[in-house]
């Protein structure tokens, strides 16, 4: 049974604290595509910045997790109860890809960009069993 | 577990997103708590009982099919 009170409307400091992850998150991101793009372009052959090039991404990715983590810790009770279990799923598959890969290049076959493959397949089934679960959007 | 969460609030004339900022959750466990989806903690449940100012025997009662 709804009434005119059960409407859809977020509590605000819910959706204060949803907008400043997004935006903590979003810069984050944009600052790891530079990263990256600088890397791609200045970080191959000799130079002795190749290193600081390599790791500059690095940073922004830890930039990222910390938002991440900050962020599950305002979730309440209830909402971390709905996302742990995407976490898990996700955490389980990617050591099953790493381990599958792994296994493969003892066998001889080798898997270019191996880690990036890994990462997708875990990220997705982290975000797949986060929509069976109805976790709390970030 | 049965809860009058909604009865108390609706009592008030608050939404579900007023009733969460006071209770410091979302609205999403406001309305997991009201159709009984969710069985809130006991500190929750203290804090619960003080905003409506009743005892949580009085608002938290056992499910009818147990």
């Amino acid at each position: 049974m709804t009434s005119d009170l059960d409407t859809a409307e977020e509590a605000p400091s819910e959706r204060r604290r949803r907008r400043i992850f997004r935006v903590r998150l979003w810069i984050g991101t944009g600052l790891y595509v530079l990263a990256s793009v600088a890397l791609y372009q200045w970080g191959h052959g000799n130079s002795p910045w190749r290193l600081i090039w390599a790791v500059l991404p690095l940073l922004f990715m830890v930039w990222v997790v910390t938002v991440t983590v900050l962020r599950v810790r305002q979730m309440d009770e209830y909402q971390v109860k709905l996302f742990f279990p995407g976490l898990a799923v996700g955490f389980t598959v990617t050591i099953f890809a790493s381990v599958t890969v792994g296994t493969l290049s003892a066998a001889g076959f080798t898997v270019p960009n191996a880690g990036w493959p890994v990462a997708i397949v875990g990220i997705v089934a982290w975000e797949f069993t986060n929509l069976l679960t109805r976790a709390p959007r970030a | 577990m049965d809860n009058l969460i909604r009865t108390e609030r609706e009592a008030r004339g608050w939404t579900q997103a007023v009733l969460a900022e006071h209770l410091a959750v979302s609205r999403q466990t406001v309305v997991a708590l009201e159709t009984g989806k969710y069985d809130p903690s006991l500190p929750l449940a203290f804090r619960i009982s003080r905003l409506f100012g009743k005892p949580v025997e009085s608002l938290f009662l056992p499910a009818n099919n147990h």
